[in-house]
């Protein structure tokens, strides 16, 4: 492997997979080199790369024996043994013997000492555990004409690997950031590339020929990786969970609902699954939620029957336009009607019942359908009318479950309010109970987040530039609460497709454009509780430290710099 | 509550071992030593076991089932379950993402034995480690959730704490006794002297507000340092 050119844009890409399959695909993709590791295994297994510092097998003859079954002389580039140190029972020399034995082409220090910190990384090191053990496994390696591969965080340890010779040192910044197992961060992109670059400029002073790599943290896409690698000049990246964990995420996500969406269409074969998919259609209803199915079959139930409707939920889920939606689906043939209580100059009794000037009511007009929006805004001795009127209707024989091929002699009334104003018995309790056969309460999005895919979908249909949403695109849209519902996702969507440049959308733009969306300390901001939690943190280990900053930065990990542009950005400077 | 310390069934005067082998004479009415079984120490050097109880040297849990049955024998063939074994608690890595807790409330079930302990801890990491755990799931928050999911389903807990924020929690969920941690052992004696300050102080804030046994863990090469927090113990707890 080559250094990079001054000014080439090619960078070196290496794979820290754990199994065949993975393996082979990074191959295809023109990884320049494999580093099999156990956090790779346990990505797979479903669980978070972080498990690979567990105690959950020997990491040694785990991996060695994935590696041995299903990577090496399976693919044409070097292979490197993700090698741990922490077993006091196996010397380096051994795992180097060993690793040279097998047919490994290299070994890298993983699982490793710089992912630990404070007080146990202490013990590590006084156990004789720590890092300068795995310095010493590297050199041995190098020795033995094993390619060496280092993984480092600080100066200390990358001083320690230039001093190992260490053919290829990389700085990590950390787990990953992206995908639906996303873990708490340290560096934003442009501190990882302010850090990469000092440190990288002392490596090559001391060390011209070693290649060097950036890995992890906030590095989650190829515009990330470029834009570090470029500003400190390293030669190259390793991915990780950003070769298989997420895009498996995504590709697993979305090929399932090709699949699933492939079946439903496949049902709407059938009468019954063609009258949900016209009452979707009419009603403007996205999702693929047991609520919506439900949803849907009520209103096509309720559609075949004269039964007065009650539609309820929070603003911003449609709740009018299905109200209005069963008219057309009832097939009635009078006209549709629509009273909205709260405007002012409204005089709704008189609108509905056709007293004083007016001859006669939207209610009395056959086969027609009432709709009266805001009804909370109703008052009680209307609507303890209207409880009367159905009532009426109710012993005239109408209102009953059974389909009226005939037109009806008057309208069905379709009542709309907010979940919010039923709470509090904003209805009368005649006129609530009149209603509840009729009633349809639609959750918000909050409550089926496996609607927000299918929403988010739709609307990119509808602004028709052919784009998608990444899988960290797809974490973020889950992860938010949706206070505003389905036109804040709108908003949202329609922002983030217009600031990518490209045809994914990735987090960075749905990240910003739910900032955008949702007012600073608003309920459901992601971001709100993130901070407070770093915030805490960052108290928590002040005051350990007894708030001397050289103290807490070291327990943190972290630069000086670092902890007061942190202490800045959460006020306690001050 | 008391003031003292416990002074019922035995506790001051006993001893509850961790250890890799079942004792003979646990929990039996002639020698009511208790102790927590954990395999796992066989796997580990003695000297750095509470360090490498937390690294991917060996299968803590596994170690643990095998020498239990088995996961798979428990879930395969229900066999009358074992004698009760009264004295023995049950070490458990709370933190495995792979540990379903129906299997093994069927194993425990089968073995005879009715508490766990959170042991190895995973509190023993801190720093930013301690916090990056929790956000991937694999911390302190789901150690106490998959406690309280064991408490839930009847099994007695043997609660470890390294604070006393990690303390109070455990009386939350509802452990039984209370085992204060305090961490690995440094080479240094100045950083053990205020690990054993740090229990002791744990101590004595508990104590006013504790009515379960409160107990203290006295890894290997802690000496001297810990005899004030041992003072005010309701026991001890040490490797056999």
């Amino acid at each position: 492997m080559q250094k990079r050119a001054p000014g080439s844009a090619t960078l070196l890409v290496g794979g820290a997979i754990g199994v065949g399959m993975t393996a082979e695909a990074a191959v295809r993709g023109g990884a320049d080199f494999l580093l099999a590791l156990n956090a790779g295994r346990f990505r797979v297994m479903g669980a978070a790369s972080l498990a690979a510092l567990l105690p959950l097998n020997n990491s040694n003859s785990f991996t060695d024996s994935f590696a041995r079954r299903e990577i090496l002389d399976r693919v044409s580039v070097p292979v490197l043994f993700g090698a741990s140190c922490f077993d006091p029972m196996t010397d380096p020399e051994q795992l180097v013997r060993h690793a040279r034995a097998v047919g490994y082409h290299g070994l890298t220090n993983f699982p490793s000492s710089i992912h630990f910190d404070g007080q146990f990384r202490k013990r590590l090191e006084e156990a004789g555990l720590g890092f300068a053990r795995e310095a010493r496994m590297l050199a041995l390696a190098r020795e033995a004409g094993l390619m060496t591969f280092g993984y480092a965080k600080t100066r200390s340890e990358i001083a320690q690997l230039v001093e190992a010779k260490v053919d290829m040192i990389c700085l990590n910044f950390g787990w990953n950031a992206g995908g639906v197992q996303a873990v708490a961060q340290s560096f934003t992109i442009a501190e990882a590339a302010d850090r990469a670059r000092r440190i990288f400029s002392t490596v090559r002073s001391s060390a011209p020929d070693t290649l060097c790599f950036v890995e992890g943290g906030p590095i989650i896409n190829p515009d990330d990786m470029f834009r570090v690698c470029d500003e400190a000049r390293a030669d190259g990246y390793v991915g990780g969970s950003t070769l298989d964990r997420m895009p498996l995420e995504m590709s697993v996500t979305e090929r399932t609902s090709a699949f699933k969406a492939f079946g439903v269409l496949k049902q709407a074969n059938t009468t019954q699954s063609r009258e949900l998919a016209r009452a979707a259609r009419i009603a403007g209803i996205v999702g693929q939620s047991e609520f919506v199915l439900a949803i849907l079959e009520q209103i096509t139930r309720l559609a075949a029957t004269d039964i007065a409707a009650l539609i309820s939920g929070e603003p911003g889920l449609g709740r009018g336009a299905m109200a209005r939606a069963l008219h057309p689906l009832s097939g009635r043939t009078g006209p549709l009607l629509t009273l909205r209580a709260a405007n002012p100059e409204a005089s709704p009794e008189a609108t509905l019942f056709g007293d004083g000037p007016r001859k006669s009511g939207f209610l009395s007009r056959p086969d027609s359908t009432a709709v009266i929006e805001n009804a909370e805004m109703l008052s009680p001795d209307l609507q303890a009318r209207l409880a009367d009127w159905l009532e009426q209707e109710a012993q005239r024989g109408t209102g009953t479950s059974q389909a009226t091929p005939a037109p009806a002699a008057t309208a069905r009334l379709v009542l709309v309010c907010t979940a919010a104003a039923l709470e509090r018995g904003a209805l009368v309790p005649a006129l609530s109970r009149r209603l509840q056969a009729g009633r349809i309460d639609i959750p918000p999005l909050r409550e089926r987040p496996e609607d927000v895919p299918a929403l988010a979908r739709h609307r990119l249909e509808v602004l028709g530039r052919g784009k998608q949403i990444s899988a960290d695109g797809y974490r973020l849209l889950l992860a938010h609460d949706w206070p505003g519902n389905t036109p804040e996702l709108r908003s949202v969507i329609d922002r983030a497709a217009l600031d990518s440049e490209q045809d994914t959308i990735g987090s960075a733009q749905i990240s910003a454009a739910i900032g955008q969306a949702t007012k600073p300390g608003m309920a459901g901001s992601e971001a709100a509780p993130q901070a407070v939690g770093e915030r805490d943190w960052l108290v928590d280990a002040l005051r350990r430290n007894r708030f001397r900053r050289g103290d807490t930065a070291a327990y943190l990990g972290i630069s000086r710099k670092t902890l007061y542009n942190k202490m800045r950005r959460f006020g306690l400077l001050e | 509550m008391s003031n003292t310390p416990v002074q019922d069934q035995h506790a001051r005067q006993t001893e509850l071992l961790i250890a890799a082998q079942p004792l003979a004479q646990a929990g039996t009415p002639e020698s009511p030593e208790r102790q927590i079984l954990a395999p796992w120490m066989d796997l580990l050097p003695a000297d750095q076991r509470d360090l490498l109880s937390l690294l991917p040297v060996a299968d803590v849990n596994g170690a643990l089932f095998a020498a239990l049955g088995g996961l798979e024998r428990a879930m395969s063939a229900p066999a009358p379950p074992d004698a009760a074994r009264p004295g023995t608690i049950a070490g458990l890595l709370c933190v495995d993402p792979f540990l379903r807790v129906h299997d093994v409330l069927r194993l425990l079930n089968a073995a005879g034995i009715s508490e766990i302990a959170n042991f190895p801890t995973i509190q023993v990491v801190d720093g930013t480690t301690a916090r990056v755990f929790d956000s991937a799931d694999l911390g302190v928050k789901r150690e106490f959730r998959i406690l309280a999911q064991f408490a839930r389903a009847g099994l007695s807990i043997t609660g470890f704490a390294t604070t006393l924020e990690a303390a109070e929690r455990l009386l939350e969920i509802g452990t039984s006794e209370l085992v204060l941690h305090p961490g690995p052992a440094s080479n240094d004696w100045r950083a053990r002297a205020v690990a054993a300050r740090q229990a002791e102080e744990c101590l004595r804030t508990l104590r006013p507000r504790c009515s379960v046994p409160l107990r203290l863990f006295c890894p290997d090469a802690f000496g001297t340092e810990l005899d004030a927090a041992r003072a005010l113990a309701d026991g001890l707890v040490r490797y056999a």
